[in-house]
């Protein structure tokens, strides 16, 4: 058997330097032939310069984090360097362009490159040069080079036979130059994987989009708002072949009022934004409540307050999903936090919002949206679409008739001879506006009986690992870190299991209470300041953890440092 | 055969010799007209007390937030082609809380008719000052006169290339039953803004004040032509001694549907995404 290996590649420069191109040609080659793999997009918020970074790892054994070490440094620009010192061990290399940066005047093994010698074309084209470092890195860890050649037709095929051929030459280049460096070659052997399967290279705002598609998702309104814009462009890349419409709205405001009058006439549509849009859209969201049209909103959250840090982590606006709108009405927040959730929970909140007649949102953050690594592919066998009460409306149709479980038949307008009514006012059962106190407290506990069934159907959190002893409890994007810590303690013989909380709201207090209270310790682990969901569930089921990680520097929970952290308290007990 | 009383709904709760009951018989005579059925017609509204209008003609209806009318009728404009979709609002929804969607909609251009009962003054919130309230008018808010220049609604839709503009008076319910006529026949977004006194609070544009001033532009002797747009927007400014009402202003262009082919064959509602398509896009990240 091989030795197991684990290492992180980084390549960082200026935006604009094809940091990106690079990081997903490598992400995708790795993926395609075979190897466990995760990424890191870290990105500031500008178009030219600054520093940004693509850290890829690839590892022998299934991964679903990183780490905060650097194996393999590209550094595109002496900022990289400076930035990544830290990071970088005794047995890290740094690959750089020896004809921009004349040494590079750091910590550690350099790797200096003559690029446009290894290449001469690459001197003119420099977008060629991201080609001989997939070379490079491919010598260097000894991945299969055809791999990385069928992703680099793919990527190019539209830019002709000529291009590809010189990327092919690029790669070669960097390769054949790097079998000739007797120290670096296998330096980073990785073989690839016996086990592995097959993988879609989707990031977290796709595989949204791919579960929108699944859903029926007929309509989408959104106003651009990093990280959530991949969704909408997602939609956007198929919609010859879905035929759904996309929409970008003048606000968010807009986008979902779009939403409600698409719903509203019995289509299927969704919104998607990030903290300040969602923030913008919450008096839309009341107004789904009170109207009952089905409505799916994507959050994708990002550090505030307010513009906070645009590009990137974190996992802050939590409590203001469950909260979001005035009054009282149901709602249900779902938080995926691997790519097969993202789809899987897309479909869900669809069948949700038709069935239940309400606003369903979808929490993501930047770590999620841009995260790449295994993802079986979906199956779509399992794809059931539910879309509740519809009704063709006949003659003597009313919209929100008083029904045991508190849903109305849902007439579409148009389709039938009646007529479809609906009003932000308090209303009658007819949708006409009322003052009628009596009819104001019948309808406000027709609306709010959908919660006792949304209670009994939640999806429970997720439980990984046996035992009683203790429990990390996350949601959203902290469960791959958390699982791969829980399964590296259990391997060092650690009795500790992962609760996952795939739907935050809302909750079944006895169930929820149940399952907490079966184990002697707990540790939140969550990627804000104030622990929001210890919060939910302190009020929902009286349990308070006390024992709380949490991280708000923009970034996602790295394994090896929550490890430590997580060890620590094991043992503290 | 479509009768006007098929229209009718609950009882109006506005004020006693309010402007917007003129428009809502004009609105239900031009409906009849057309020989709409109700079951065909949606009218989206925000909040005001224009924005009830909705409630008191037997159609579909969404009465949504303040200002936000004119997105709602958008999305279902989009995704049920053969509704005949009305957005109806005062000047305080339609041009204060949800102007930026006003000028959008013009951008946009679907198929939809928006009616604003332009008053001058906000009547649900009891008299303050609208955006289209005359300067130096006093409110309690405002008790040294309105400071802000009055928007003119239809210089602005003008300018902006507004597929149909018009202007009506709801004192003259013929001829505003021929303005809405004529903005739901035409094929993209149709501006009707309707001149309307406010009995209650607005003691300067009176009824009285609107008859002495109004006059047709569509008056054969005055040759006007809808089709030019720097006359358009000359004759917008004209406010004060005289005041045209009448189609201001024709910018036909191609519509948001024009553009969607999606949206050329069976509406959007009554389609589906194949299966296949799915998986071949499932497979495209492989």
């Amino acid at each position: 058997m091989s030795k197991p290996f684990d290492y992180t590649i980084a390549v960082g420069g200026e935006a604009g330097q094809g940091m990106l191109t690079l990081g997903l040609l490598l992400t995708k080659s790795l993926l395609k032939a075979g190897y466990y793999v995760s990424t890191l997009q870290s990105y500031q918020s500008r178009i030219r310069g600054g520093h940004n970074y693509f850290q890829v790892r690839v590892s022998s054994e299934p991964i679903h984090s990183m780490i905060s070490r650097i194996d393999i440094l590209v550094a595109l620009d002496k900022n990289t360097l400076q930035l990544h010192c830290d990071e970088l061990t005794a047995d890290s290399v740094v690959l750089y362009n020896q004809e921009r940066m004349q040494t590079a005047e750091v910590c550690g093994a350099t790797l200096g490159l003559e690029i446009s010698k290894l290449y001469p074309a690459a001197k003119s084209k420099e977008v060629l040069a991201n080609s001989i470092y997939l070379g490079v890195l491919a010598a260097l860890m000894q991945c299969p080079l055809s791999a990385m050649k069928s992703v680099i037709t793919r990527t190019l095929a539209k830019k002709g036979e000529d291009i590809i051929r010189q990327n092919y030459a690029a790669l070669d280049a960097g390769w054949e130059y790097l079998e000739t460096q007797l120290a670096w070659k296998e330096k980073y052997l990785a073989p690839v994987p016996a086990k592995a399967q097959a993988s879609l290279t989707v990031h977290g705002n796709q595989a949204i989009a791919l579960g929108a598609m699944a859903a029926g998702c007929k309509f989408y309104s959104a106003y651009p708002m990093t990280p959530s814009t991949g969704v909408m462009e997602t939609m956007a890349q198929f919609m010859d072949q879905t035929g759904v419409v996309v929409e970008q709205a003048e606000d968010e405001i807009a986008a979902l009022n779009m939403v409600l009058g698409a719903t509203y006439a019995g289509t299927r549509a969704m919104t998607g934004t990030s903290g300040g849009g969602f923030a913008l859209m919450v008096e839309t969201v009341s107004l789904t409540g009170i109207i009952e049209c089905p409505a799916v909103i994507v959050n994708s959250q990002r550090p505030g307050p307010a513009t906070g840090l645009p590009t990137r982590t974190e996992q802050a606006d939590l409590e203001m999903a469950i909260y979001a709108g005035h009054g009282e009405f149901p709602k249900v927040v779902l938080s995926p936090g691997n790519h097969q959730d993202c789809f899987d929970l897309t479909r869900h909140a669809f069948n949700l919002a038709d069935e239940y007649q309400i606003p369903v949102i979808v929490l993501t953050d930047q770590y999620l949206a841009d995260w790449f690594t295994n993802v079986k592919p979906f199956d779509l066998s399992q794809v059931g679409i539910k879309r509740g009460k519809i009704v063709i409306p006949d003659s003597d149709y009313i919209r929100y008739q008083i029904t045991e479980d508190g849903i109305s038949p849902r007439g579409i307008p148009g389709k039938g001879e009646g007529v479809v009514i609906v009003d932000s006012d308090e209303h009658t059962e007819d949708g006409h506006l009322t003052e009628d106190l009596d009819v104001r407290v019948q309808m406000n506990e027709k609306r709010l009986r959908k919660m006792e069934a949304l209670k009994q159907h939640m999806l429970m959190p997720e439980v990984i690992g046996e035992g009683d002893e203790c429990a990390l409890v996350c949601w959203g994007s902290s469960y791959g870190p958390c699982l791969d810590v829980v399964r590296a303690l259990q391997a060092r013989g650690g009795a500790i299991s992962l609760i996952y909380f795939k739907q935050v709201w809302p909750l079944d207090e006895t169930r929820i209470s149940s399952l907490l209270s079966g184990y002697k310790k707990l540790i939140l682990v969550e990627g804000n300041a104030t622990g929001q969901l210890g919060h939910v569930l302190r009020g929902s089921t009286s349990i308070c953890i006390e024992n709380a990680i949490h991280r708000y520097d923009g970034k996602p929970f790295l394994f090896d440092e929550l490890q430590e952290q997580v060890a620590v308290r094991l043992e503290v007990k | 055969m479509v009768t006007q009383t098929d229209f009718n709904s609950i009882q109006p709760a506005w004020c006693p010799g309010c402007g917007d009951f003129g428009i809502l018989n004009a609105l239900k005579k031009a409906l009849v007209k057309l020989e709409k059925k109700p079951n065909q017609v949606l009218l989206c509204s925000g909040i005001g007390q224009a924005a009830k209008l909705p409630h008191y003609l037997k159609c579909n209806v969404f009465n949504g937030l303040h200002g936000r009318g004119l997105p709602a009728a958008q999305g279902a404009k989009i995704v049920n082609r053969d509704l005949t979709v009305i957005a109806v609002g005062g000047d305080g929804d339609m041009y204060g809380e949800g102007g930026n969607h006003f000028i959008h909609a013009m951008r946009r251009n679907l198929d939809i008719t928006l009616l604003v009962h332009d008053n001058r003054i906000y009547g649900l919130t009891k008299g303050q000052a609208s955006p289209t309230s005359d300067l130096g008018m006093k409110t309690k808010i405002q008790p040294h006169g309105v400071s802000n220049t009055p928007l003119n609604p239809i210089a602005l839709a003008v300018s902006q290339s507004c597929s149909f503009v018009a202007r009506a008076y709801s004192g003259n319910i013929e001829h505003l039953t021929e303005m809405i006529q004529l903005g739901i026949k035409n094929k993209g977004f149709s501006l009707i803004d309707i001149l309307q006194p406010c009995v209650s609070f607005n003691k300067v544009n009176t009824h009285a004040w609107y008859k002495e001033r109004v006059y047709d532009i569509q008056s054969q002797d005055l040759h006007y032509d809808p089709t030019n747009m720097p006359a358009a927007l000359n004759k917008s400014y004209e406010w004060g001694k005289r005041i045209p009402i009448g189609v201001l202003f024709e910018g036909k262009r191609e519509t948001f549907a024009d553009h969607w082919e999606v949206l050329h064959g069976k509406p959007l509602v009554d389609q589906s995404i194949p299966e296949e398509a799915i998986q071949d896009i499932i497979n495209s990240f492989l």
